[in-house]
């Protein structure tokens, strides 16, 4: 090889023709709705004056206004304190099921274990909006069968439309539905990791149950619960399609925060809330400047979230 | 004697693990014994086998809100998929092989987007509907319940995660092949269409399988831009004032059966996308 090979020297122009089309398209329909919803938070948008500029209530900028009614929103109040109550709940169940799961099926006892464990992915498999809808069939106050046993075992009738409760254990039990194939597969993962040899190490020394899961399983599957714990959390935290799609974010009730009494979609999470501002309510302005709050409440929880558990310094290393 | 016990215990514990795994399998057995059931009839019990009917099943297809839901969603799904192969690809390969001023920029704002995007997609999709009703007000071009414009927005919904993903995968073709082909005398366009995308069909196919779930499955954008693709037609379904949970039932199966057969079929290119996604981070 007398001549080095020559180096192939493209033309910067058609690294930008190549590029163009997708950066257009994403500027057009996701950073500039973004950077135009923080715009319309300050303004009193809404289904009228968007449209006719001779609105009886034209379109204006009206400073922090939009804040100012959502701080005295009983039902803003009742939604934070619902949606972070359902992370409470929720995040546990999905974990404690999750986890059980994978250890059930990890012993060798177990015969077609494997079958029955690639059986248990069907959530991932299915469609989630077709999920949640089946599940509202199955808590069909009628003619659901889980509905009918919910209601047998307590004796009264069991309604995810007219019971506060009722709708909001629906949630608790589909969101775990939905996400436990997540956790399974995760701690399935780690625990495989511990190695054989150390388990029965521990056997021969007469580790107890409980000792032998504390000092050799838990440090081993730990740190991926940790982060499977994370994202977990996130998702019952913008919960959105299971409440929209059981019963709306229903029943509405009259309720009474701090700031007064209101009619309320009881089971209103966060995310919903927003969008019924926006698409029951009419009001663009007062649903943006609402997201800009979520969005910030988002970002505080999961940098709290990443600090606690020190996930921080392995991302960014 | 502790061979018996291992015994009782290997058939305690399989009971168990079976009771569990059918008891989270109940929404599956529910949905497929609603659609073969007579209207009215959730089958419970084997006795009530003997009625079951393909009936649901025929009605739905026959029915004219099935038929124009169906159209919307192919019509949604191939546009998303070309779309996204289009403008999604070239962008990887220029990621991948070109140095050009803010590449490691947008390369790590896709990547910061991909990863914490989600949580402003429902606060986005306000200002989205605004925009382009406004659009709509003042150009005269249809956008809110046009099948045509919901592709684009999927499509670009993918940039940030896939154009990571293909460009990962780019980065595995090494450069020598380029230059090889490039010393034969042939043009970047040549260099593209018959060196790179041939051997980057691993890529293309899981990108296909993205937008293909995306675009058929997608309800959320579809329903607030009032486009009536399949899942927004079995929510109506889910909504009416009399539901009927069998027409409902058969309508979901039809709806999944194609989404449950490309996950079985693709989990060795996922499988693949995952790896790819995680090593790169």
């Amino acid at each position: 090889m007398s001549k080095k090979p020559k180096q192939i020297i493209f033309p910067v122009k058609v690294a930008l023709i190549l590029i163009f089309p997708s950066i257009f398209l994403f500027l057009f329909f996701n950073l500039w709705p973004i950077a135009y919803s923080i715009s319309l938070a300050f303004t009193n948008a809404n289904n009228i004056n968007i449209f006719n500029p001779k609105a009886e209530n034209p379109l204006r900028f009206i400073g922090l206004e939009n804040f100012y009614k959502l701080f005295h929103d009983v039902g803003f109040y009742y939604s934070l304190y619902k949606t972070l109550l359902f992370v409470a709940t929720s995040v546990p169940l999905k974990l404690a099921v999750g986890v059980m799961l994978a250890f059930l099926f990890t012993s060798p006892l177990i015969a077609g274990r494997r079958i029955m464990r690639g059986l248990l992915l069907a959530p991932w498999a299915l469609p989630v909006i077709m999920s949640i809808m089946v599940w509202r069939g199955l808590f069909d106050p009628s003619s659901g069968p889980i509905a009918g046993l919910f209601a047998a075992l307590t004796g009264r009738d069991f309604s995810i439309y007219r019971h506060e409760w009722d709708a909001y254990l629906a949630y608790n039990i589909v969101e775990m539905w939905l996400a436990y194939p997540f956790i399974m597969t995760v701690t399935l993962g780690a625990i495989t990791g511990v190695p054989r040899e150390v388990i029965e190490a521990s056997l021969i020394d007469g580790a107890g149950w409980w000792s032998r899961f504390r000092h050799i399983i838990l440090p081993q599957i730990s740190r991926p619960l940790w982060f499977a714990t994370i994202l977990t959390s996130g998702a019952s935290l913008q919960a959105f399609l299971v409440p929209m799609l059981l019963n709306d974010g229903g029943p509405v009730k009259i309720v009474s925060t701090f700031v007064g009494k209101a009619f309320v979609r009881v089971n209103d999470m966060l995310m919903l809330f927003g969008y019924h501002r926006a698409f029951m309510d009419g009001e663009y302005g007062y649903a943006a400047a609402f997201y800009l709050i979520v969005v910030l409440i988002l970002a505080v929880y999961m940098y709290v979230w990443f600090r606690i558990s020190g996930m921080y310094k392995g991302v960014g290393e | 004697m502790a061979s018996t016990f291992k015994v009782v215990l290997k058939i305690g514990l399989t009971a168990v693990a079976l009771v569990v795994t059918l008891a989270l399998l109940t929404p599956v057995f529910f949905v497929i014994l609603t659609s073969l059931s007579p209207v009215g009839i959730i089958t419970y019990s084997p006795s009530m086998l003997a009625n079951l009917t393909l009936e649901n099943y025929i009605e739905v297809v026959k029915s004219s809100e099935f038929q124009t839901a169906l159209i919307n969603s192919v019509i949604v799904t191939i546009m998303t998929i070309f779309i996204s192969i289009l403008i999604i690809t070239p962008a990887a390969y220029a990621f991948s092989r070109f140095k050009f001023k803010g590449r490691s920029t947008a390369l790590y704002f896709y990547l910061m987007f991909s990863q914490i995007g989600g949580g402003f997609g429902i606060a986005a999709l306000v200002a989205l509907f605004v925009f382009l009703a406004q659009i709509e007000k003042t150009t005269g071009l249809p956008m809110v319940g046009n099948v045509y414009v919901l592709p684009f927005i999927y499509a670009a919904g993918m940039v940030p995660f896939n154009v990571w993903l293909l460009k990962s995968f780019f980065d595995t073709i090494p450069k020598e092949l380029d230059e090889a082909a490039f010393m034969d005398g042939a043009g970047w366009f040549d260099l593209m269409f018959k060196v790179i995308l041939p051997t980057s069909k691993p890529g293309i196919i899981v990108l296909t399988l993205f937008a293909f779930m995306g675009g058929w499955s997608e309800f959320i954008l579809a329903n607030t831009l009032q486009v009536t693709t399949l899942p927004v037609q079995l929510y109506k379904y889910t909504t009416g004032l009399s539901i009927n949970w069998n027409r409902f039932a058969a309508f979901a199966i039809i709806f999944a059966l194609p989404v449950v057969i490309l996950y079985m079929l693709s989990q060795k290119y996922l499988g693949e996308a995952m790896r790819l996604g995680v090593g790169k981070r």
